[in-house]
């Protein structure tokens, strides 16, 4: 169930109504059934009845059940194991956290892994001569295997350092990994900032209530008025690049960049806020990535949630950077590349978080180059025209590897790179002379009736109202980056009508300039 | 607190739909290529009777109108569009404005009779619906709220008033003011003619596009609703013609078992004139534009003086 679909538009209201009618002690057990319900629902869409066809998918239904339960029930157990074994000084609580940690894992490495890795085992036998049948195994995906397997190490981790106490409360625990809001595609919350809130009583509180709904109003203009937008042109484009030449290709790049950030930072708003209305805080996952003046600082402000799990649970324990230079560079790298390998089972990934980590093992190499060159040019002396050139520099780099993200297959990834600047160089000489028809030589793709992706009357109008959108964004990115007031606080001390006019015009984008044509939001897959 | 928030999702509800009311009172134009329907309602009621009304898909748009006017002494409105539009939905829209002494010309690209699944998908087509809807707004919602379809009632008003809004947004942003409230399709003016056909040529794209052409033989259950249309038309005076579109010789060949039964159906079935035979309308392939529907400047003009003559024999 996507939070932009009318199912949820029903389901949210009568969850939040009768969960401030209920008593706080049976709260938990509506929440879990909601939870429950959520869940099993946007299985059954993302999943695809007509693919999967009954019986078939029936057996997936109960198989995905008995794994996601099963993996609750193994670390609630563990979990309280390990700290029991910790009081009494016992060595087993290191056999319950491997336990704990493998079984989950190895959950989601037959779901997410094992046709990758039979699928490259495959490419590399047949490299070497080697006869290997590597059999693409049609399997269902569990919905946010990543997501609640990274919450149950964090968790069983947490107990084992000391950090976090077990659960008792099957329930609640259930809870933790289900809570509908972040369920699918996160936050990945800690058990030490979210299990405590289940336990507490949450009042009706007018001022919360009308926060979280300006969050997921705020979470949708980004999803409907720009995600799904940019959408039509990046899904036109990379599903068919040898048909464009390479000023479509860089468009097409542009929207998705702007397509995956409004998409994912949009939906963690929705969630956030919709975590508000109920009283629950959830982390926020995004702080304006795109004005981030490095690729590190770019890292520190996107998917915060994911990227403090790697650092807390896989760079840390490496080292982190408290050891030689050269092992340093090695966690870095080796983080990157599990980060990406989180995504998705696909080269292309991989490929875009290694670049990612390049880029910062580079910008540590060049670092005392770069100061003499800032030096040198006096870029030092006006600190606010270097920033720029630093947050241009890091964005275009995001902005080229994730071609990597997008591209379908390695092969088009490569092709789009090799032809961003395909007819460029025409279109450039004939722009100078303004004879438009000839311009129109450079831009028209022959025997199409749709013009990247849009209807082509439909084409401009879209394409503003995309520009338009991206634009208050960047405004209001840029206003929040220059001072640390939230833009709802903001709002908040404004006079009434000001406050109603903000209102309105949100309103009024959302129902007129929104694209709803429910899409799924592209972190649903991982 | 609970009532606070209540009426202030009370008031902004209210605002909304406010808001929508008058995006949908106030005029302005839908950027989509099936807005030219509303335009071409207008000419429709704006032509002078006795009027000849031709009825088709886009492989009519090129017709010569102001040539068929000046021969058979009719004003002619040309009213096609799109032959995913359906043709029996398309006259259902005319039916209102149909006067005395009106002459219908109808046609129906191979494909709206042949091909099983552009059938299907003419009758379920969302977007047509939503386009007719703005033909005439009133019937269509009082149908909608018969058949108790209140949701897609509302879902085709805000969809419709989004792309009115679009529209306001992309004059805006051109500093297109002087546009900023026609009606229908934007610039519609320099796209078709006074008659309604379309006054920039096709361009010329080889191979011909032949999309819809999965032909089988004819159903008459798809096609009676032409009688029904005769019959209405019998009331209000009006005479009706139906032929056969052009198609390119290869493709005719390929698919003549289908076309001779469908040739051999009408025949049989429809109570008003057929004007020609299929076989009359092959052209060979330099006749064509960019699809096997679409004739470019020389196959046009030997299409309309042959359908003047043909109209000149039975009027």
């Amino acid at each position: 169930m996507l939070f932009n679909s009318i199912e949820f538009l029903i389901f949210f209201p009568v969850v939040l109504i009768i969960f401030f009618l209920l008593p706080h002690r049976l709260r938990w057990i509506w929440l879990l059934v909601s939870s429950c319900f959520f869940f099993g629902y946007s299985y059954y869409l993302y999943n695809d009845p007509v693919n999967f066809p009954y019986p078939k998918n029936v057996y997936w239904y109960v198989f995905n059940a008995l794994s996601i339960i099963s993996v609750i029930a193994v670390t609630y157990y563990c979990a309280i194991f390990i700290e029991k074994s910790r009081s009494t000084g016992s060595d087993n609580s290191r056999i319950a956290l491997a336990l704990g940690i493998v079984y989950p894992l190895l959950l989601l490495f037959i779901f997410k892994y094992l046709n990758f890795f039979n699928q490259t085992i495959s490419y590399m036998a047949s490299f070497l001569n080697l006869n290997y049948p590597g059999h693409i195994l049609r399997i269902i995906i569990p919905l946010g295997i990543s997501y609640y397997t990274f919450h149950i190490i964090s968790y069983l981790v947490d107990v084992y350092r000391g950090t976090q106490k077990a659960e008792r409360h099957f329930g609640i625990f259930s809870l933790y990994i289900l809570f509908f809001p972040k369920v699918i595609a996160g936050p990945i919350e800690r058990a030490h900032k979210l299990l405590p809130q289940f336990h507490e009583e949450k009042k009706f509180d007018y001022g919360r209530i009308k926060d979280g709904l300006l969050l997921v109003a705020w979470g949708l203009f980004k999803k409907a008025i720009i995600a799904d937008r940019a959408a039509i042109v990046a899904n036109e484009v990379f599903g068919n690049p040898h048909g464009y030449p390479g000023i479509y290709l860089i468009i097409a790049q542009f929207s998705f960049i702007f397509q995956v950030y409004c998409d994912f930072s949009g939906y963690s708003d929705m969630a956030v806020g919709i975590g508000q209305i109920m009283g629950f805080k959830l982390t926020d996952n995004f702080r304006r990535p795109y004005l981030a003046p490095s690729i590190a600082e770019l890292w520190r402000r996107w998917h915060i949630t994911l990227i403090s799990w790697f650092r807390d649970y896989v760079y840390i324990p490496m080292g982190g950077n408290r050891v030689a230079k050269w092992r340093w560079q090695y966690n870095t790298f080796i983080t990157f590349i599990l980060s990406g390998l989180w995504h998705g089972a696909n080269w292309t990934f991989i490929t875009w978080a290694g670049l990612n980590g390049l880029h910062i093992l580079i910008s540590s190499w060049t670092q005392s180059i770069r100061e003499k060159i800032v030096g040198f040019l006096g870029l030092a002396k006006s600190p606010a025209f270097y920033k720029i050139i630093k947050i241009v520099i890091t964005f275009s780099s995001f902005w080229f590897s994730g071609i990597f993200f997008r591209a379908n297959s390695m092969s088009d990834a490569f092709y789009i790179i090799s032809h961003l600047f395909t007819g460029l160089d025409g279109l450039i000489k004939t722009a100078f002379t303004l004879n438009y028809e000839m311009l129109k030589t450079f831009l028209v793709i022959q025997n199409k009736t749709t013009f990247l992706g849009f209807s082509k009357p439909g084409f401009l109008p879209e394409m503003i109202t995309l520009a338009l959108g991206i634009a208050v964004l960047g405004a209001i990115e840029i206003t929040q980056e220059n001072s640390n007031l939230r833009l709802r606080e903001r709002i908040a001390r404004k006079p009434w009508y000001v406050k109603w006019a903000l209102y309105y015009c949100l309103l009024f984008a959302l129902l007129f300039l929104g694209v709803y044509t429910n899409q799924q939001f592209i972190y649903f897959r991982f | 607190m609970m009532t606070k928030l209540l009426t202030n999702m009370i008031i902004s509800l209210i605002l909304m739909s406010a808001t929508v009311a008058i995006v949908w009172i106030a005029p302005g134009t839908y950027p989509h290529d099936l807005a030219a329907l509303v335009n071409k309602r207008e000419m429709l009621k704006a032509k002078r009777p006795p009027r000849m009304i031709f009825i088709g898909g886009s492989s009519q748009l090129t017709l010569k109108s102001p040539l068929i006017e000046k021969e058979l002494g009719y004003s002619v409105a040309d009213m096609s569009l799109w032959g995913g539009l359906g043709t029996r939905e398309y006259l259902d829209e005319i039916k209102p404005h149909l006067l005395p002494g009106d002459v219908v010309v109808v046609t129906m690209e191979y494909a709206t009779a042949l091909d099983k699944q552009y059938i299907e998908f003419i009758h379920t087509n969302e977007e047509s619906k939503k386009f007719f809807f703005l033909m005439s707004p009133a019937r269509h919602a009082l149908e909608y709220l018969q058949n108790k379809e209140y949701f897609n009632l509302f879902k085709v008003i805000i969809e419709l008033s989004q792309i009115k809004v679009r529209s306001y947004v992309r004059n805006l942003a051109t500093v297109n003011t002087a546009h900023l409230f026609d009606t229908g399709f934007p610039n519609y003016d320099r796209e078709f003619n006074e008659n309604g056909d379309r006054v920039k040529p096709y361009m010329i794209f080889r191979p011909l596009g032949d999309t819809g052409t999965n032909f089988t033989y004819p159903e008459s259950k798809n096609l009676v609703f032409l009688n029904d249309f005769f019959e209405f038309a019998k009331t209000k005076k009006t005479r009706v013609f139906f032929y056969f579109s052009h198609f390119p010789e290869k493709q005719y060949k390929a698919n003549e078992t289908y076309i001779n039964a469908y040739y051999g159906m009408m025949k049989q079935l429809l109570k008003f004139p057929l004007l020609n035979k299929p076989s009359d309308f092959m052209y060979p392939e330099e006749y064509f534009a960019d699809t096997i529907y679409h004739l470019n400047e020389k196959g046009e003009k030997i299409r309309s003086a042959e359908m003047i003559r043909l109209l000149k024999k039975v009027l």
